[in-house]
């Protein structure tokens, strides 16, 4: 059954869901953002510079600038959603989305990283954070996982439901393709020139491509494949009436431990093989040396 | 406005997030060009662009003949 738009309110059940994920997440962002800038010893925050795109601005101004205007073309998104999945998909679709991939970044960042000590990335800037992730990146996240996966809802309407996941991961992880590169060299810019961006890549000796970690881009490609094919498998079973609002949610939130495993244990793997074999090797190298 | 009008101009939302994410890199990239006019990475961008109106272009198609 395909899904249809929805004019009539939203049910007690969405509004509930709604409520209870936008709390949560609310305060997780809170807690976050005090550890992040009051107390950045207990999660070992480095204390780089941060790059900035607006110095015409306060420091201050421009990431709330930067974290208001993500929430506008989240909200977009999420009109979207809302209008065509209902307030529950649209809710478990926006807050899912962003603590799935908050909770995958910070496993590679704060337990990979700074717990384990196999040193992979870190942001360097940020309003809000969600533990050591910014806002901005997961709004970021939320809108490009959607978009891939809507685009791909549509064009591939009659595709079975794994190939339609699997374009929307290669989507998404050709948009990063432009976005890393960039992002990870612009305090370029800046007078003096910072050595770093937006995040900085730690892994050494590793697969390339475009100079960043090929990890990176695989990884892309894998989180937003297992979080839009589980979005469409709910979906798909809230269509059909299989599921009651209570079981779909349940079955949505207790995937995000087994596919966090599969994310950790696969690409963990994948990065060994790719030191071990192709350590040196960078494919179509895109460097900006500070100048 | 006819809910019909109204459905067929949110159908379009998900393309803006996408648009909006390719300008704010080009203009991230206008930043770097000055210090770096020979980058390479602008070649990423334009072949990441021309995929993204292919696909693009798709969606507004399945669109059209859905409606």
């Amino acid at each position: 059954m395909k899904p249809t738009w929805v004019d009539t309110p939203a049910k007690p059940w969405e509004k509930q869901t709604a409520v209870i994920l936008a709390g949560f997440f609310s305060i997780a962002l809170v807690i976050g953002t005090i550890m992040h800038h009051l107390y950045p010893q207990i999660l070992g925050v480095p204390g780089l510079a941060p790059p900035r795109v607006m110095p015409y601005v306060s420091y201050w101004t421009e990431l709330i600038v930067g974290d208001v205007t993500s929430l506008i073309i989240a909200g977009i998104a999420f009109y979207h959603c809302r209008k065509k999945y209902g307030l529950g998909m649209a809710a478990l679709f926006f807050f899912g989305s962003m603590i799935f991939a908050g909770l995958e970044e910070n496993e590679w960042i704060l337990l990979s990283g700074r717990v384990l000590g196999n040193k992979t990335y870190f942001f360097t800037r940020g309003g809000l954070w969600f533990l050591e992730i910014p806002f901005y990146t997961c709004l970021g996240w939320y809108f490009i996982s959607y978009c891939s996966f809507e685009i791909f809802e549509v064009i591939g309407a009659r595709w079975p439901r794994i190939f339609r996941a699997m374009s929307a991961g290669i989507f998404a992880m050709l948009l990063d393709f432009f976005c890393d590169p960039l992002l990870v060299n612009i305090g370029a810019i800046m007078n003096p020139p910072l050595p770093y961006g937006m995040w900085v890549w730690q892994n050494e000796n590793t697969l390339r491509l475009f100079s960043i970690p090929m990890m990176n881009f695989v990884g892309w490609a894998l989180l937003v494949f297992l979080f839009t094919y589980l979005f469409g498998f709910i979906l798909d079973k809230k269509m059909s009436g299989a599921y009651s609002p209570g079981k779909m949610i349940a079955v949505f939130f207790l995937a995000f431990p087994v596919m966090l495993l599969i994310c950790y244990v696969s690409l963990n793997s994948m990065e060994n093989v790719f030191q071990n074999v192709w350590g040196h090797v960078n494919i179509f190298p895109v460097d900006f040396p500070v100048k | 406005m006819k809910s019909e009008t109204k459905k067929k101009i949110v159908s379009v939302f998900p393309l803006i997030p996408i648009i909006y994410f390719l300008l704010n890199l080009f203009s991230m990239y206008s930043l770097l060009r000055p210090r770096y006019p020979d980058s390479k990475v602008i070649w990423i961008g334009i072949a990441v662009t021309v995929i993204t109106t292919v696909i693009a272009v798709l969606y507004l198609v399945r669109l059209r003949r859905e409606s």
